[in-house]
Parts: C-alpha cells; sequence; structure tokens
C-alpha cells in the first residue's frame, strides 16, 4: 500500500451496513486496541475554477468536526501538510508557510479557491491501536452525503439537494504501518466479503453530483476535419467560445476572481478576430451585427479588465519591496490601493447593468445562432476549412514580416506595437485551426510564435502600466488623495517601467530575427502556402 | 526548513514538554514537522505513543549503516512525524566520536530530511557534550527552556559564551523561561528582567499540573486543551521563537 515517496496510500473505500462494520470491529479486538467513537464531520474539497490543484494531484481539504482543519496531500494519500483554521481559505495569500503550501499557492497564483465539493458523514471511527496507544490505521463506518457548495458561501454550505451515497467503509492506513493495514484488508475481506478500492473525493464523489474535474480549460480546444467545409468549422470555433464565454459568465457577475473576467473577454475577443479575419465566408448581416454587440461589450470589459490587472500588478509590487513598491511610503502605497479599489467598483457597475440588459441577452442568442450549422454558412461551406485557413494563415505570416521588416532596438513604440497586434492575428489563426494540421508541424510554428509573442507582450505590459499610474495619478490629484510624495512616487515609477521596456526591445529584436529566419519562413510556406494549390 | 534543539545542560527543566508542545503546534499550523527523540529516557517518544527501540536503531543510523529516513514513523497527529528514543543513545558520544568529524555528524544525518520537513525538533539530552557540539553545529536554533533561578541563568550564560566562541556553531541561542511558579516573588522578578533585558524570549511557560498531564494522557498539552494557561503559553512560546528567527534571517 505504500506509494513511491514511502507514503502510505489512504484510504480504500467499500459499501457496507452495520452489520458489516459491528462484524469487523469483532474480528479487529480479536488482534488489536479498538477505539471506537462516534463522530460527525463536514468536509469540502476546494480548488480552483479551472482545477489547478486537480491537474497538479493535489487535493485540498477543509475537515470540520471537532477541529477545524486544511489538509494538503496527493489524492488518495495520506495528508502531505495539515493546518487549523478559522475560515474558508480564498486566496494563495490565506495559505499557510511552508514548502507544501507554498508550492500550492504557486499552482493557485492569482485565482480564487472555490468549494467545489460538499461531504457530510456521520457514523463510527475506529482506531487500531499499537501496545503504547497509537493508533496505527482507522476504520471508518459512516452515511455519507454529497452536495455542490454555494462559491460564495464563506463557509461552503451546501445547496440544494443533497446526493445519498448510503454506507461506507473508509480504511485509513498511518505512515509506517503497512504490516497492520495489510491484516485490517484482510479482515474486510472475510468479515465484509468485499474488495475495497482506491479512494479520493473528486473522484469517488464527482460523479455521483455531475462535476467533471479538470474538464474546463481556457484553451481552445476544436476538433476539425481538414477537408470539411469550413462553414462547419466555423460553428464549431463559435460554439466552442461561447461556451466559454458562458462558462465564465457567472464568475465575472460575482467578481470571484480576475481570471474569469479575462477568459470572458479572450472568448469575445477571439470571437472577434473569427468574425473580422473571414468576414466574407460568414453569415450575413448576423456575422457583422455580433461584431458590433461584442465591441459593446469589449468596451465595457475593458476598463474592468485594466483595473483587475492594475491590482495584479501591485499585488506583484508588493511581493518586491525592493522593486517598484520601495519607491511609495506606506501611506502613499495604501492611498493608491484604495483609490484603485474605488475605481474597480466604479467600473464594473456599468458591466453588471449590461450583463442584466436584454441587449445581452440578445447578444448571447445571436452568438448562439452563427454555431448551428445549417444554409446560413453556405458561403463558408464552399471550401474546404484548410484551404481557407491556410491562405488566410499565409498572409497573416506574410504581414508580420512586411511589419517587422526594418524594426529595430531604436524604432518607435507604434512600430513595435503594430507588430504586436498583427502576431495576436495570426495566433488566433493558428488557435482556431490547428486541428487541421498535422501536430508535429504546426506545434513548432505556434512555440516559435508565443516566444516572439511573450517579448512583444511584456513591452506592451510595461506601456500599459505606465499608461496606468499616468491616469490615476491625475484623479488622485484632482481629489486630494495624493500627496506630493505619492505623485513623485508614481513618476519614479514610470521612469522605471520605461528603464525596463529599453532593455525589453533588444529582446524583441532578438527574436525576431529568430521569427524571420529561412527555417520559420520554409515551414510556414510548405505547410500553408502548398494547401492554397 | 530549519532545525530546532531543545537543549539545556540542566536536566529536568521541561525540555521534552516544550519539544513535543512547539512541535506539535508547528505541525497544526501548518509546518511538516519531524520531533527527533535524543534523549535515551525516550519521554518524547512515551508521550507520542511509541515505544524505545533497541540499540540497533540508533547505533546504524549514528554509524551510516541505515538512512534516518527509514525510522520515520507518523504520529497520532497528522503532520507530525517521530524518531523514536533508542538504548544506543545512551553511548552516544562514543558512536560519534568514532566517525570522520563528529562534530558534523548529526547535520550529516539530518540532511537529507531537509527536503520532507520544514521544521525539526530535537529533543536533546542534558549536558555539554560532544553529541551536545554536534547538535549545536546541526541545529539553527537552540530553544534553551531555563528555571527562573540564578544559577539556571548562570549556565545560559555559559552556553551564550560557548556558542559566541565557537565560529562554527551559527545557531540562534533563544533561551525562555519553563516551570514559572507565579506565587514566587523572586521567579516573577526574575522573568521580568531577564526578559526586558532582550535575550530571553517573551513567552514563558508556568509550571502546571496540565503539562505533567501530558505524561498520562500521553498527548501534547495542545491537543487534549486549547484554553489552558498552559496551551496558551506554548503558543505564545511557539510563536515567539518563530518571530525570532525570523526577525534573524532578515
Amino acid at each position: 500500500m505504500s506509494g513511491a515517496d514511502g507514503q502510505s496510500t489512504t484510504c480504500l473505500i467499500t459499501a457496507t451496513d452495520e452489520g458489516g462494520f459491528a462484524s469487523l470491529c469483532g474480528a479487529l479486538r480479536e488482534r488489536f486496541g479498538l477505539d471506537v467513537v462516534t463522530f460527525r464531520e463536514r468536509l469540502t474539497v476546494l480548488d480552483t475554477f479551472d482545477w489547478r490543484l486537480y491537474r497538479a494531484e493535489r487535493e485540498l481539504l477543509e475537515i470540520r468536526g471537532e477541529t477545524r482543519m486544511l489538509s494538503v496531500g496527493r489524492p488518495g494519500m495520506e495528508p502531505e501538510g495539515v493546518c487549523d483554521v478559522r475560515a474558508l481559505p480564498r486566496w494563495a495569500s490565506d495559505l499557510p508557510e511552508g514548502f507544501v503550501w507554498a508550492e500550492l499557492g504557486a499552482r493557485i497564483a492569482e485565482r480564487a479557491l472555490l468549494p467545489q465539493l460538499g461531504v457530510e458523514r456521520r457514523g463510527q471511527q475506529a482506531s487500531l491501536l499499537s501496545g503504547e496507544g497509537k493508533t496505527i490505521a482507522q476504520v471508518v463506518f459512516c452515511d455519507t452525503k454529497l452536495g455542490r457548495p454555494n462559491w460564495q458561501s464563506p463557509t461552503g454550505a451546501l445547496r440544494g439537494r443533497r446526493v445519498s451515497m448510503g454506507g461506507e467503509l473508509r480504511l485509513l492506513p498511518v505512515f509506517g504501518h503497512d504490516a497492520e493495514f495489510d491484516c485490517l484488508l484482510r479482515a474486510v475481506r472475510e468479515r465484509v466479503g468485499t474488495e475495497p478500492t482506491p479512494f479520493d473525493a473528486l473522484t469517488h464523489y464527482g460523479a455521483a453530483l455531475d462535476l467533471a474535474p479538470g474538464q474546463y480549460s481556457s484553451k481552445l480546444s476544436v476538433a476539425l476535419d481538414p477537408m470539411a467545409p469550413a462553414g462547419h468549422a466555423f460553428c464549431q470555433i463559435f460554439e466552442a467560445l461561447v461556451d466559454t464565454f458562458d462558462a465564465n459568465e457567472g464568475g465575472t457577475r460575482l467578481d470571484l476572481d480576475s481570471e474569469f473576467l479575462h477568459d470572458y473577454r479572450v472568448a469575445s475577443r477571439r470571437c472577434r478576430s473569427l468574425l473580422a479575419e473571414f468576414d466574407d465566408w460568414l453569415p450575413q448581416p448576423e456575422s457583422g451585427r455580433l461584431a458590433r454587440e461584442l465591441k459593446w461589450l469589449g468596451q465595457l470589459t475593458g476598463p474592468v479588465r485594466d483595473a483587475d490587472v492594475f491590482a495584479l500588478l501591485l499585488d506583484e509590487w508588493a511581493a518586491d519591496p525592493a522593486g517598484n513598491r520601495g519607491f511609495f511610503s506606506d501611506d502613499a502605497w495604501a492611498a493608491l490601493r484604495t483609490h484603485l479599489g474605488r475605481e474597480h467598483e466604479r467600473v464594473r457597475r456599468p458591466l453588471l447593468r449590461a450583463m442584466n440588459s436584454r441587449r445581452y441577452e440578445r447578444l448571447k442568442t445571436l452568438w448562439m445562432s452563427l454555431a448551428e450549422p445549417g444554409e446560413q454558412h453556405a458561403r463558408g461551406n464552399q471550401l474546404s476549412i484548410q484551404v481557407l485557413a491556410s491562405a488566410r494563415i499565409w498572409k497573416a505570416f506574410r504581414r508580420i514580416r512586411k511589419r517587422a521588416a526594418g524594426l529595430s532596438a531604436e524604432s518607435p513604440s507604434r512600430d513595435i506595437h503594430s507588430v504586436r497586434i498583427a502576431a495576436k492575428r495570426l495566433r488566433y489563426l493558428l488557435e482556431f485551426f490547428r486541428s487541421a494540421y498535422p501536430a508535429q508541424r504546426i506545434d513548432p510554428l505556434v512555440s516559435a510564435l508565443k516566444q516572439l509573442q511573450d517579448q512583444l507582450g511584456l513591452f506592451n505590459d510595461l506601456d500599459v502600466q505606465a499608461d496606468m499610474l499616468r491616469m490615476h495619478a491625475q484623479p488622485l490629484y484632482e481629489r486630494g488623495v495624493g500627496d506630493a510624495e505619492l505623485m513623485v512616487a508614481l513618476g519614479q515609477t514610470i521612469g522605471a517601467l520605461q528603464t525596463a521596456q529599453r532593455a525589453v526591445r533588444h529582446d524583441i529584436a532578438k527574436a525576431l530575427r529568430t521569427f524571420n529566419d529561412d527555417g520559420n519562413r520554409r515551414a510556414y510556406r510548405r505547410l500553408f502556402r502548398a494547401s492554397k494549390k | 526548513m530549519s532545525v530546532w534543539a531543545l537543549f539545556s545542560i540542566k536536566g529536568g527543566v521541561g525540555k521534552t514538554s516544550s519539544a513535543v508542545n512547539l512541535a506539535y503546534i508547528a505541525s497544526r499550523a501548518g509546518a511538516r514537522t519531524l520531533i527527533w527523540d535524543l534523549d535515551p529516557q525516550g519521554a518524547a517518544t512515551f508521550v507520542l505513543r511509541e515505544s524505545i527501540q533497541g540499540e540497533q536503531h540508533g547505533k546504524r543510523i549514528i554509524q551510516g549503516k541505515r538512512s534516518v529516513s527509514d525510522y520515520l514513523v507518523r504520529t497520532n497527529y497528522p503532520g507530525l512525524d517521530l524518531i523514536q528514543a533508542d538504548l544506543a543513545l545512551r553511548y552516544a558520544d562514543l558512536l560519534i566520536a568514532k566517525g570522520d568529524r563528529p562534530r558534523r555528524r548529526l547535520a550529516q544525518i539530518l540532511s537529507p530530511l531537509r527536503a520532507r520537513y520544514d521544521r525539526i525538533y530535537l529533543d536533546c539530552p542534558p549536558g555539554l557534550t560532544l553529541t551536545a557540539e554536534s547538535i549545536f553545529r546541526a541545529a539553527d536554533a537552540l530553544l534553551v527552556p531555563t528555571i527562573p533561578a540564578p544559577l539556571a541563568i548562570r549556565a545560559v550564560e555559559q552556553l551564550v559564551e560557548y556558542v559566541d566562541h565557537h565560529p562554527k556553531v551559527d545557531a540562534l541561542v533563544a533561551p525562555f523561561f519553563s516551570m514559572v511558579d507565579n506565587r514566587k516573588a523572586a521567579h516573577r522578578q526574575i522573568v521580568t528582567d531577564e526578559i526586558a533585558g532582550g535575550r530571553y524570549l517573551d513567552a514563558s511557560v508556568p509550571y502546571s499540573t496540565v503539562v505533567e498531564q501530558m505524561g498520562v494522557r500521553r498527548a501534547p498539552v495542545t491537543a487534549f486543551t486549547r484554553r489552558h494557561v498552559a496551551a496558551r503559553a506554548y503558543r505564545t512560546l511557539w510563536r515567539a521563537a518563530e518571530d525570532r528567527f525570523q526577525a534573524l534571517r532578515r
């Protein structure tokens, strides 16, 4: 039952009734000391919306019984760390110190921890005791009920109906006592007559609640048939994008964390990019109308996203006192954060009003209608998706090369931004139609483009950060919130950002040389220009 | 990861009760914690409901014939592991002296555990011995339980002087008052004066039958009572030690 790192596998599970449990306890008493107590507990499984802990094979639980504690470990294994708590942690900063928690925090990053699954148990817990009275294994018989927690509840209170799992028998080993656990297993087989199986909460209980851990991803994943008509492919892409948009709508309304709005916006921007790139092949006037409505929505989500990004930036600076945070006194910093908090609320209000409007409902209906295959896509169906996509990708690639021609580390910022925008358009096209090409040929092109985009993105981020500081300086000054000290700190920070941006220029020039080299150009030509024939 | 040694030249001052309680509190604060019972009396082992091992156990560890990781056991408390005391510790000095670089031996033994634990507490035997020197080299902090009495304070000064004069010993020396009888004016005065002097941690553990109950209940105080003054004292002690250590690190 031991794992590779010497940790015992925790929790096997099987079904039984009270009679089975009593018979088992009788057998165990012949060999071990046994301490049986009644118990009642509630377990909450915590994870981010996009299941970052599940994907990293980590399980974070809050356990409320006689005490209230957090437990973290691999699913189905003994906990690697425990901690007494008074409230459900929401952010990485709410986790305790220590290596295992720091690792968890790094995975969670900017996302909120949400209560994903609630388990209520009551029953009896039998501890097998050594001669010294130490617990060397446990067997728990309980009646278990499941529910979906309310994400906004600070206690993870369950909402809706409970699902009953009936009587469960769980077997819990203790590190260093494998032999005793094997003895327990044998007794279960003999007395209960079942073969227990490995258990972890999400896998075992998730299906009963229609939970699909790990299923959500912000990455666009569409399986295209390269020979299928383009109209059909457009439907698939629209559907994937509106699904992502929908999935993030609730979290955006509730402002659970900044990534909901980010993914919501990315879905919307990808859709706008598709509508713009293939305007001549998509149903009209619906596509044009959707493009205009998404632009309207983008004008409302933009300021909220800016405020989110600025808040994340300040968090980052706060974690590095030797960096930009050092320019601000504690009072100036507090004034800036308070101002930003108010701004965030101010720009969220119009977005929420819009999301509650009929115009918004019509937008979604329109989007979903474009995901419906049929006659409306007759124009798009005249060509295969691979032929159409290849032509657009090749054109987008050439656009970058044209804009990047002659670009150097000394070029004006607007020229660098022009390349960045062209690179983004190409990236969206590659993402939409990736599955229509052999992975071993398109994946390296996406990786190379990403490396270029990382540098261009960093350059843009530094510009945006400096602009944000300038944008907020004015209202701070006018409202008398910021004193001279704060203004000086803002100015110094803008200076530091500009200095950092100068260094990035050289990295961009280098990345462009790599992107424009003959090898990359030949790869694009072979993959996308050949199909044009 | 940091290694905290509960050490005193004198015996019977509260090393074991402090080691067990601090280790338990650390584990409940989220640190992956190990307590190693280096005292052949095995009091910490007893409180944590394990048995003292035979002689081969400790001998193999010190001689390097088995890894210390082979002797880790989980206690009743998730997040808290134990290396049990064993009879070979009666002549640990002889075993350590036989090896190369004896004063570095314990640090070498603990090295593979650094990635596995956030905190390691050593419940040390009393006395200034070769084993103690090896502990000093391995530890990041020496927590010194001290009864508020002049001779006990003098013993702490001797220890501080010893540590100061050994350039290869880098540990923070953090004495604290233990078994404080608040009915005695002398105790109260000494505690107030010495804490004000800045060397002693601003946290003291009272003399209490609840602490003695650890031997009956075989559990840390803070595991069977949260509200008793002794439990609160240990939590304050843990916080004070951590704060001082972090301040020194900065």
